[in-house]
């Protein structure tokens, strides 16, 4: 199967950020529309139901290095979260914590990565962990 | 750019709205213009778009948003109501403090592998509830309520469940929990078809009718060797008996509607019109003429009423029970579907189905099975 080149891929993921496909708990675009090189994305996550981030919106930036989607995107929180694979000082989701950055693949998308991350407000190790205030920021 | 666009608003619970205005205009604007939509506030909406939520002040211009694009809307939480965790908790360790008897310890032990977590999952598919129309249908949408009871369901002796319905303590627990606001108020939240149905709803679970029923112990008896008779024919083993009825998608569902059997025909009505005096009516319709009877063959087993409604109160109840008793032992895991079906909700997704939401009742419904949960959801009856 041909590689498809980086900057086609980041705008089939740009359109389908814009167009709102998926199922509305995670939403992303790039922070600078007119950034042809598509490098800096702002992604939010709305916490799963039945849990402490019920109703929360979580914001995160993500950037996408000129290897991308060789290789993984550096992604980190703007909201503060406390969460297992996130960095409490600046945000930083450690790609060693979270399986699909760690694993990653290159038909791995944005998306991908923040609904893995919304999986992970649910997962057991961290349904528990005491969160910050709604909307304090890293 | 003076050309009104048109922008498609996708609200979390499956609502979509086309909202035409023109770029220049405030977010504030444009949450007024979605307002006139849909039944949320203009001031507990908020938008998300491209990965940013937008700020009332400014334009959507400044967000370059374009015809065609998509914004997500979340409604935020309302000071009043109580979070969803929060009122959770409350429900479950309230009561546990008062009972300490077997009616709710047993279950516990019973409860401890399951995921039980009695208002958690508020959106649950209900068969019946598609069946009844209008008001009866919301009270079928309780139910629902039960979340994870499929799989407590499974490991509940239906021994235990006997000896927890005889207990007195158990009927006075569960009134002095219908009599609590709070409880109720959590209740009506999680459920939007009880929400839809308005004041009425809490009258009739006050109602000293309903009391009275759910302090009758034979009542609920009955109740429940019907609903596990269901259960059992449906085949449905994983789920076990009790749940078999209420969550999971019941093959024989859609006969008694088939049919118009009395029963079932009766019940609906009624609350409809005179809520308060549903729990008479559902009481009234034991005598029976079980169509499951048929098919199971369950042969000496006695035969309740088919009453939809009882069967799942009862189940109701036992979720209840069940969240005193979890209530009692801390540090029980609560297992939320999302979480539970994890590995069936990516296949979907990767097939395609993005809406979670749907996935998870759909997953629900099939018990987890995800060939189950394709067909349900091509079937449109999700």
């Amino acid at each position: 199967m041909a590689k498809i080149p980086r900057n086609f891929k980041l705008l089939e993921e740009l359109e389908k950020g814009e167009k709102g496909l998926g199922d509305g708990s995670c939403s992303y675009g790039l922070a600078d529309s007119d950034d042809i090189t598509m490098s800096n994305w702002n992604g939010t996550i709305i916490g799963i139901n039945n849990s402490v981030h019920e109703n929360r919106i979580y914001s995160l930036k993500i950037h996408c290095g000129e290897h991308y989607p060789d290789v993984p995107p550096t992604v980190f929180f703007l909201s503060r979260i406390n969460l297992s694979c996130v960095n409490q000082t600046n945000g930083h989701v450690d790609p060693s914590k979270l399986s699909c950055l760690l694993n990653w693949k290159r038909n791995y998308s944005l998306e991908t990565i923040l609904m893995e991350l919304r999986r992970e407000m649910g997962a057991s190790h961290n349904r528990k962990l005491p969160q910050p205030q709604e909307g304090s920021m890293f | 750019m003076s050309e009104p666009i048109s922008i498609n608003v996708k609200a979390s619970n499956d609502q979509k709205y086309v909202i035409s205005i023109k770029t220049t205009e405030t977010v504030l604007d444009f949450k007024r213009l979605i307002a006139e939509k849909c039944d949320t506030p203009a001031d507990r909406m908020r938008l998300i778009y491209s990965g940013r939520v937008l700020k009332d002040a400014d334009t959507l211009d400044s967000y370059k948003i374009a015809e065609g694009h998509t914004v997500h809307m979340v409604r935020g939480a309302a000071p009043a109501t109580p979070a969803a965790a929060g009122s959770t908790a409350a429900a479950s360790t309230t009561p546990a403090a008062a009972t300490t008897t077997p009616a709710a310890t047993t279950p516990a032990t019973g409860a401890t592998t399951a995921p039980a977590d009695p208002f958690g999952t508020g959106a649950l598919p209900n068969p019946w509830a598609n069946m009844m129309g209008g008001g009866m249908g919301g009270m079928g949408g309780m139910g629902g309520m039960g979340g994870g009871m499929g799989g407590m369901g499974g490991n509940m002796d239906p021994a235990m469940m006997n000896a927890m319905m005889q207990d007195p303590n158990f009927a006075q627990y569960m009134s002095s929990m219908l009599q609590n606001p709070q409880v109720l108020d959590s209740m009506i939240a999680m459920n939007p078809t009880l929400a839809a149905m308005g004041p009425e709803v809490r009258q009739m679970l006050q109602s000293p009718q309903f009391q009275q029923m759910i302090a009758n112990p034979e009542m609920l008896r009955q109740v429940a060797q019907m609903s596990s008779q269901m259960g059992g024919m449906g085949g449905m083993g994983g789920t076990g008996a009790y749940g078999g009825a209420g969550n999971m998608y019941n093959p024989w569902g859609s006969t008694p509607a088939v049919t118009g059997t009395p029963a079932t025909t009766a019940t609906p009505t009624i609350p409809a019109t005179a809520p308060g005096s549903t729990p008479t009516s559902g009481a009234a319709a034991t005598p029976a003429f079980n169509p499951f009877a048929t098919f199971g063959g369950a042969p000496g087993a006695p035969a309740g009423g088919v009453n939809p409604m009882a069967s799942y109160w009862a189940q109701q109840m036992a979720a209840m029970g069940a969240g005193a008793g979890i209530g009692a032992t801390p540090a029980q895991p609560t297992q939320p579907p999302e979480e539970r079906f994890q590995v069936q909700l990516q296949q979907l997704n990767e097939m395609g189905f993005w809406d979670a939401a749907k996935n998870i009742r759909a997953l629900l419904a099939a018990g987890g099975n995800v060939n189950g949960a394709i067909e349900m959801l091509f079937s449109g009856s999700i």
